[in-house]
């Protein structure tokens, strides 16, 4: 857990985020052990490594690792309350938040000086969670508690792609905890975002520039849900309020669209059908096109074809399937 | 059931202002029709089902002369497979093959009014009625043809809706009410075939309405399509319990194809055209009807009263 | 003016080009196959196929329709002539309203062109978007499996009797 080695001392690849169990305690640690020996051992053999030359090589790891690998505990926040602390702790310990929230360079390391300000994971964008957050309107503690636990949150959302199961885990989680979670998240964003009016912008209802496929297809296909509707349990976001139209890449807006989103299994949660099927590729670029500019006003992204042939023949968690089919 | 003249059915054209009509309905607390109220004699035993409230033999079957059988029921067919059973029903009792019977269900104009569908109650209260009448009405065309053919009724037995006699003679269900009325009370319910007769009841019968519905055919009110029909939404209130307060139409007036708004209360709903795909273009814009939500259209003030 | 491909046959319409797949073919072209349950994409009532592959028409505005191939219930088979699918749920009687089903054919149909000998957790996870409240689901998974069983040849026999 604090030095990257398996038990017959092999290196093993920071994947597995031994950067960030470094910094947690000792007594957590054997607390960790006592609980994993209570279960009932699985015998597992690992696959064998398949990277590349030179990356098969894990003496190379060491290398990496007096570079990047800082074997020290957690030493605490200076001017942090309690709760702040304890949050920190979680964050930059256990919780590895930063293994997907923290950009990497080229050498897979994460780069500490940009901590949580966001990197693609899995296929799918982990915007900046620090500083200048993508968000439409700020965070307060208890809506990050409430996304982290797997809870519909207004003008948010809700837990997607690979946020859904770590949202599963943390209902799980002693409340405390994730209130600290949010409590030392929040003090690292930047608290300067203007409340937005729920109020929809545009008129509701009103018929689309028939010309532009892209509106088009928002008011069919879209508005239904994602506008002010009588329905609340089937309501989706109004897209005013998507941190996915607000990132550099719509990379998430184009795995939400094509899957949808589906409630944890055997549980009541939101959903949204998929639209794969439905869409074909022209079609679902000129739909984000349109997003982004009616709902989130900013500069257009630059290859939104280019990021939906490359999410061609994957499905949302970056698996390769040939079942993923697009309309044509 | 032996005596002459027993089975004697009244002719048609005497039926009208019958006594003993007026009384039934009387009798009936369901029945809010305004009559005359004739003296009433005691009221006559209960009778089974939906028999109670509908005694007389042709609310529940009709023997056309060209040898056609309806069979009405004013239960509807939900998916629960009435249709199928009911038909099985009357098909057992009546001694006809199940694909002669033709089964009318919930028409207001033609079957009787027996209520919601729900709770499981069709096959005993509708399902008795019919099993009932059924065996009535076949031991009365047995009675019919003993007397026509002079036979007892003990040598005629009935297949397919023709009464036979052991030396062939024949006549048919047409044939033998041709002329009379069905309007009798089925006072007489022993003459049902018992289970362990059964040729057609207790089958397994493949469901009548599954074919149409899993091919397209019309088969639910959706799928009614009338001329000149219109079509209407209505507002929902965004929670329960809350009051219509305040509404303004001034977007929807303006609409093409909008017909009415109606309100009543907290009761609110807007008529509009519906389009046909054959209308051909005129020099006039199409009407065009977008099936936007309406509660979009409409802004009204809902203020939730206290739960 | 849009046009569309329904079952082999090509329509012209000038429906508002946002207008729901739906409205055309139960209004316009009174098909009755596809139904309305929710509008919302989440019963399955109104499923059809496009190109093959299942899309809730009450979600799908026509405009992104133009030019590909719309396949509804009527298209799969008859009252006299039913295709492969609906003579397997006719079969196995697996419809109680009825209201869900044609939904779920047209779910297992795609599933068995892709697909003409799916395990259990195949059919189970093609027909998830389709709801029944009617509790139908064993025989609906009855049927299919049915309906796999001789799938290819019976297709190829239904399009030469459809056509």
């Amino acid at each position: 857990m604090y030095e990257g080695l398996d038990r017959e001392g092999e290196h093993l690849y920071p994947a597995f985020p031994y950067h960030h169990f470094t910094k947690v305690m000792p007594e957590d640690i054997d607390a960790l052990y006592a609980y994993l020996m209570t279960r009932e051992p699985v015998r597992n053999e690992a696959p064998a490594n398949e990277l590349t030359f030179p990356f098969n090589l894990r003496p190379l790891l060491a290398g990496w690792k007096l570079l990047y690998l800082d074997d020290q505990r957690f030493a605490g926040l200076a001017g942090a309350d309690e709760q702040v602390n304890r949050g920190a702790y979680l964050v930059q310990g256990l919780a590895h938040c930063g293994g997907c929230h923290t950009p990497r360079n080229a050498l897979q390391a994460e780069k500490v000086d940009q901590f949580l300000q966001g990197e693609v994971t899995e296929n799918w964008y982990a915007p900046a969670i620090a500083g200048d957050v993508p968000a439409a309107v700020r965070w307060n503690e208890e809506q990050i508690t409430g996304y982290l636990t797997g809870r519909w949150v207004e003008q948010h959302g809700v837990a997607l792609g690979p946020m859904a199961p770590v949202a599963q885990n943390l209902s799980r989680v002693t409340r405390d905890d994730v209130e600290a979670i949010s409590a030392y998240i929040a003090s690292l964003m930047q608290d300067d975002k203007a409340a937005i009016e729920a109020e929809v912008t545009g008129a509701v209802g009103e018929p689309p520039d028939t010309g532009d496929i892209g509106a088009v297809i928002y008011a069919g296909a879209c508005a239904v849900c994602h506008e002010a509707s009588p329905t609340p349990f089937a309501a989706g976001l109004p897209l005013t309020f998507s941190t996915s139209l607000r990132i550099p890449t719509p990379l998430n807006l184009i795995q939400i669209i094509e899957d949808g989103v589906k409630p944890p299994e055997g549980r009541p949660g939101r959903y949204m059908p998929g639209f794969a099927g439905a869409l074909t590729e022209e079609q679902l670029v000129a739909l984000a096109s349109y997003l982004r500019e009616r709902f989130a006003g900013l500069e257009p992204w630059a290859d939104i074809g280019g990021v939906v042939a490359k999410t061609s023949g994957t499905d949302s968690t970056g698996t390769e399937t040939a079942e993923v089919e697009r309309g044509k | 059931m032996t005596a002459r003249g027993q089975w004697e059915l009244p002719r048609r054209e005497l039926l009208k202002g019958g006594g003993a009509l007026v009384l039934y309905f009387t009798i009936s607390p369901a029945r809010l029709v305004a009559q005359e109220i004739a003296p009433s004699p005691p009221p006559p035993p209960e009778l089974p089902g939906s028999l109670s409230e509908f005694p007389f033999l042709d609310a529940w079957i009709r023997i056309d002369s060209d040898e056609a059988i309806t069979v009405f029921t004013g239960k509807a067919e939900l998916g629960q497979g009435i249709r199928t059973a009911l038909t099985q029903v009357a098909a057992e009792q009546l001694k006809v093959d199940f694909s002669r019977i033709k089964l009318l269900t919930a028409d207001t104009a033609q079957t009787p009014n027996e209520g919601y569908t729900a709770a499981s109650h069709s096959m005993e209260k509708s399902g008795t009625a019919i099993l009932h009448a059924a065996a009535y009405l076949r031991r009365m065309m047995i009675g019919l043809a003993a007397e026509e053919l002079g036979i007892a009724a003990d040598n005629l037995r009935v297949e397919d809706g023709v009464v036979i006699s052991s030396a062939g003679e024949r006549r048919s269900y047409g044939q033998l009410v041709s002329g009379k009325s069905l309007h009798v009370t089925v006072e007489d319910q022993t003459g049902a075939f018992a289970p362990e007769n059964y040729t057609v009841m207790g089958q397994s019968v493949p469901r009548v309405d599954i074919p149409g519905k899993l091919t397209g055919e019309p088969s639910y009110v959706h799928d009614v399509r009338l001329e000149r029909m219109v079509h209407g939404r209505i507002v929902r209130p965004p929670r329960s319990g809350a009051r219509l307060v305040n509404l303004d139409t001034s977007n929807v007036d303006q609409m093409p194809g909008v017909l009415n708004v109606v309100r009543d209360g907290n009761y609110l709903g807007v008529i509009a055209e519906g389009r046909r795909f054959k209308r051909p273009p005129s020099g006039k814009e199409a009407l065009r009807c977008r099936p936007i939500p309406v509660s979009t259209i409409i802004s009204c003030n809902c203020r939730q009263t206290a739960a | 003016m849009i046009t569309l491909r329904v079952n082999g046959s090509t329509l012209e319409t000038d429906s508002d080009p946002e207008t729901p797949l739906l409205y055309v073919l139960r209004n316009d072209m009174e098909l009755n196959g596809a139904k309305f349950g929710c509008g919302l994409g989440q019963c399955g009532s109104c499923t059809v196929l496009v190109d093959n592959m299942p899309i809730f028409s009450c979600l799908t505005p026509i405009a992104m329709l133009a030019d590909r191939d719309i396949t509804t219930l009527e298209g799969l088979g008859s009252i006299d002539a039913p295709g492969p699918v609906q003579r397997a749920f006719i079969e196995e009687q697996a419809a109680q309203c009825g209201y869900c089903i044609p939904g779920m054919i047209i779910r297992a149909h795609a599933l068995l062109m892709r697909n003409s000998a799916p395990d259990e957790a195949a059919i189970r996870d093609a027909l998830e978007p389709s709801l029944c409240r009617c509790g139908t689901h064993m025989r609906i998974l009855r049927a299919v499996r049915r309906a796999s069983e001789g799938f290819q040849e019976q297709t190829s026999a239904a399009r030469e009797r459809n056509r």
